[in-house]
């Protein structure tokens, strides 16, 4: 107990603040002018080595060299070639014709249905760990689809190819002991929309797993107490309660699956080659040489039809992200 | 936003955080859980999940020859093939090293920024984020085509200083322009985990204390903030070297054939069991790491919270 | 009329009876079950035996969301994608009201807990005193039969809070609607209700009027949970007295008068604190509370005491001066021997 008592007092006092001590004005400046100095390298960097590339694809997409007759510099001695480069829309358009249109339309179909069915089954398996009453398996299913969605494309294509694949384990062995051909009775092969859409889920599905389960485990208790306090039963509480609160999530997943898959490049290249055309592997194509004179852009030209449309569904997804955070947070 | 396109889909940390549970598992409400057959799913996403690994495993291990079981497949993949091209040591070290690289650069860019940004300019870092998501919104399949854009224009005039930089940077034996653009590729994710593990430490403080105390920069930095943000750190090296492990796009298009995943594409075979041995191998290689990143990871948390 | 009564893993041997139209308070610390019962009460949890009645019906089996009554939680439990008019209205949607009745009585349930203009807003849009009445008037819009608040207040500030306490006990006069609030703030509690059920460790202390439970507690927890308690040391006498120093009162239990030592518990108020040079007793701290002073005394033999005087004799009793303590000529509590 201390010898000396003091009176407490109930009522707010005030505390005197002593001011800051700055530093002087040239100081502060000189400081300030160091510090935007320190971004330079990033922002250098990211103009540099992404930027530049970017907009060199802006800027050929509509570029056309026509190629001239070789004449003889008179000055160098050296056989110059007579191009003329001009602004043209012809790369875009021969971009969205014959097996470049199949590949844009291929792209796009397969990228649907995988997304939905990916986002659809992520969905239930989300819902099934959550609701599990082991935590064990939660943090396992969490662990697996971490792992899993970071699957690289051609260990995972060849996986696809050892068990589904000609000469896969389960084709041989339906072969082999059901007479049972894979390709001419189940009508499945893996060089085709269904084949590979099979081969992405093995990555996408986890993804969706690893977006949902949070946004599952964001629905507050206290929403269906509330809800079922007030009369709801199930169907009530999914239609009017967390349904609406999962929806912008849902499909801004189903946007990240989609784009995920419209861009893969490494899976869809060792399961399918130039057997089932696709956009990414029609670029690769085209910037290999195996292109017609004249159309030397057209990878720019497709690399375009890409971001165009890519980008606006990357905006959409990142305004239902925004607005579902606010919820869930 | 992922694409396999460069090998590494999501990691957690670019997901929305999971918030606190308030009511432990399985004490939801009946209306909010289900009693739907919740084991159906869950055994038919372990099949299709685990059923492929088994059955590469099992392709892998057959003896076309004399019937049985046979290794031969994963003792070829150690062989060096007769074609010329490198053996599978060489190609796993190529890939090591330029992953070592990219990590090395992606912090040093990364973390003075990101720390300076923190402290210094708080209202630019909104502009920054948008910047790191870039690289998600134009895939590796589109970037490297402005890379081979770029290329070509440069190779236009082989006398410009231009033309011997970018030459020097494209050599196979050092591929600094892979470097260079997988670091744009990690951006993303580096930057996420980083940003995390800055806000998390208190960064402001913990600089203003120790300057109080008398530290110059270097010793901030060196002896205060780096120890503090490991987890970050290692969480950023771990993401760079699954990412450059795992990238076929850019170093495929841009013909480089001693990259790892490049390598194992291209391996000769003759009925698919070598590459798929070699698959299955570095899966499990790369899945064995992440467990125990991950076990680690969760190790501390654990010592953390008792 | 309801009544609760049961055995489960937080509650033992509970038994409490609720009159219509009342407003009752469950009172006690953390972890002492009054959640529980109140969840008892909603549905949300069955017990292992006992049963819940209401007008005598046994709705012990009767799901949560059959049982036609209202609650109100602590936070968060407002639909975050619906406005605080439709939140209002899920009730009557769920039972089958018309779109124009649901909007109409939603507007009529909002002005009534004061939030007339923000039928439109959401939950992000209103603070944390506003979200919780539109959780009122949400609960309120089905005129269930018992009106459940789960420490409602608790995650509010100071001043909102108070404004809010009022507030529900005003709407709950007016409507005539039985109503269990559970709180560990005694203030609350005190404030509010016809009657509080201080708990414990799962059991109920006592139900009464919160004078009675002032005057009269029934368990020396009671006594020192409700408002705060010295704890003095006397010897027992004839006649049902107790000496306490130079004094000899009356005390308020059982006792057995063989001198032995007892414990007895006396409020604040009831110490007489003088001046006086030669007292044995100090001034340790004076609080200032503005219509009263609490002092914090100390005695030469070492005994803490807590005194309640009127705030102008603030300069007599300033820390520091020494003081004599005698009690007011009331009967004394009896602690128990534990």
């Amino acid at each position: 107990m201390t010898s000396a008592g003091r009176v407490e007092s109930e009522m707010s006092t005030q505390v005197e603040e002593l001011p800051k001590a700055r530093g002087t004005g040239s100081a502060r400046s000189r400081r300030l002018s160091f510090g935007w100095l320190g971004l330079v390298p990033f922002f250098g960097y990211v103009f540099l080595v992404f930027m530049v590339p970017i907009g060199f694809i802006l800027y050929n997409a509509f570029r056309k060299t026509v190629h001239g007759a070789s004449v003889r510099d008179p000055v160098t001695q050296q056989f110059v070639r007579t191009d003329h480069t001009s602004f043209t829309g012809s790369n875009v358009s021969n971009s969205l014709k014959g097996v470049y249109r199949t590949a844009v339309v291929n792209s796009l179909q397969l990228s649907a249905v995988v997304a939905i069915i990916g986002a659809v089954v992520g969905v239930l398996l989300a819902y099934a760990v959550v609701n599990s009453k082991s935590n064990a398996l939660r943090q396992i299913v969490i662990a697996a689809a971490a792992v899993t969605a970071n699957f690289g494309g051609i260990p995972l294509a060849f996986l696809f190819i050892a068990t589904v694949g000609n000469a896969g384990m389960v084709t041989t062995f339906l072969k082999d002991h059901l007479n049972i051909s894979l390709q001419n009775d189940l009508h499945f092969q893996l060089a085709t929309t269904a084949g590979v859409a099979l081969v992405y889920l093995y990555f996408l599905v986890p993804l969706m797993v690893l977006v949902m389960t949070p946004a599952l485990e964001g629905l507050k208790p206290q929403w269906a107490e509330a809800a079922e306090n007030l009369g709801a039963n199930r169907w009530h509480y999914w239609r009017y309660v967390a349904g609406p609160v999962l929806l912008p999530n849902f499909l801004g997943s189903v946007l990240l699956l989609f784009c995920s898959s419209f861009s893969a490049y490494a899976t869809a290249y060792a399961l399918v080659g130039d057997s089932f055309p696709l956009v990414p592997i029609q670029i690769s194509s085209v910037l290999s040489g195996n292109v017609l004179s004249g159309q030397e852009n057209l990878g720019a030209a497709l690399a375009l039809d890409m971001i165009v449309i890519v980008l606006p569904l990357t905006v959409v997804y990142q305004l239902l992200q925004r607005r579902t955070s606010r919820w869930l947070a | 936003m992922t694409s396999t396109g460069y090998g590494t889909a999501a990691t957690p940390d670019l997901l929305p955080e999971a918030p606190v549970d308030q009511h432990p598992p399985g004490k939801r409400r009946k209306i909010a859980s289900g009693s739907w057959p919740r084991w159906i799913i869950l055994t038919v996403a372990a099949i299709y999940f685990i059923g492929p690994l088994l059955a590469a495993i099992s392709f892998t291990v057959q003896d076309h020859v004399h019937g049985g079981v046979t290794f031969s497949a994963y003792r070829q993949i150690f062989t060096t093939p007769a074609n010329g091209q490198v053996g599978f040591t060489t190609a796993l070290v190529y890939s090591l090293e330029i992953a070592v690289t990219t990590i090395v650069l992606t912090l040093l860019l990364l973390l003075p920024t990101q720390l300076l940004l923190h402290l210094r300019f708080p209202r630019v870092r909104g502009l920054v984020e948008v910047i790191t998501l870039l690289p998600l919104v134009f895939p590796p399949v589109v970037l490297v085509v402005g890379v081979d854009d770029v290329f070509t224009w440069v190779g236009k005039n082989t006398h410009s200083p231009l033309y011997k930089v970018i030459s020097y940077i494209r050599q196979d034996s050092h591929p600094y322009i892979l470097v260079f653009l997988y670091v744009i590729l990690a951006m993303p994710f580096v930057y996420r985990t980083l940003d995390a593990g800055i806000r998390s430490i208190d960064s402001r403080t913990l600089v203003e204390a120790s300057r109080n105390l008398g530290a110059g920069w270097p010793t901030v930095l060196f002896r205060v903030l780096v120890p503090c943000l490991r987890t970050a750190l290692i969480n950023s090296a771990f993401l760079c070297f699954a990412l450059v492990m795992g990238e076929f796009t850019i170093s495929k298009i841009l013909n480089y054939t001693k990259p790892f995943p490049v390598w194992l594409y291209q391996l000769p075979t003759t009925s698919g069991q070598v590459q798929a041995a070699v698959s299955v191998f570095s899966l499990l290689l790369v899945e064995v790491l992440l467990l125990v990143i991950g076990a680690l990871n969760w190790r501390r948390a654990v010592e953390k919270k008792g | 009329m309801s009544r609760v009564f049961g055995t489960m893993a937080a509650l033992s041997g509970f038994n409490l009876r609720i009159q219509p139209g009342e407003l009752l308070a469950l009172l006690g610390p953390s972890g002492c079950g009054k959640t529980t019962a109140l969840r008892l009460l909603a549905g949300f949890d069955q017990p292992t035996s006992g049963a819940v009645l209401i007008d005598h019906a046994d709705v012990s089996r009767v799901p949560a969301n059959k049982r036609d009554m209202g609650m109100v939680f602590q936070s968060y439990s407002l639909f975050p994608t619906m406005s605080a008019q439709d939140n209002v209205a899920f009730g009557l949607r769920l039972r089958g009201r018309s779109g124009p009745q649901r909007r109409t009585r939603a507007a009529e349930l909002l002005d009534l807990v004061g939030l007339g203009e923000h039928v439109k807003k959401y939950p992000h849009q209103l603070s944390g005193g506003q979200q919780q009445r539109v959780a009122l008037a949400r609960a309120l819009a089905i005129e269930p039969r018992v009106l459940l608040l789960d420490e409602p207040l608790s995650a509010l500030d100071a001043k909102v809070r108070e404004q809010l306490r009022d507030e529900i006990r005003r709407i709950q006069l007016e409507l005539g609607v039985t109503t269990v609030f559970v709180t560990h703030d005694q203030e609350e509690a005190l404030s509010m209700a016809d009657r509080v059920g201080v708990m414990r460790a799962g059991q109920l202390e006592q139900c009464d009027a919160p004078a009675v439970l002032y005057d009269r507690p029934a368990t020396p927890f009671v006594a020192e949970f409700v408002g705060a308690m010295n704890r003095l040391v006397a010897t027992t006498e004839a006649g049902g007295n107790v000496r306490i120093g130079k004094q000899l009162l009356p005390a308020d239990g059982e006792l057995v008068a063989d001198g032995r030592e007892v414990t007895v518990l006396v409020r604040p108020e009831a110490l007489v604190v003088t001046p006086d040079e030669g007292g044995d007793t100090v001034v340790v701290v004076a609080t200032f509370r503005g219509a009263s002073i609490r002092l914090r005394l100390l005695r030469s033999d070492g005994v803490e005491m807590l005194a309640d005087v009127a705030s102008h004799r603030v300069a007599d009793l300033s820390p520091g001066r020494r003081v004599s303590v005698e009690l007011l000529n009331r009967p004394v509590l009896l602690a128990s021997a534990s």
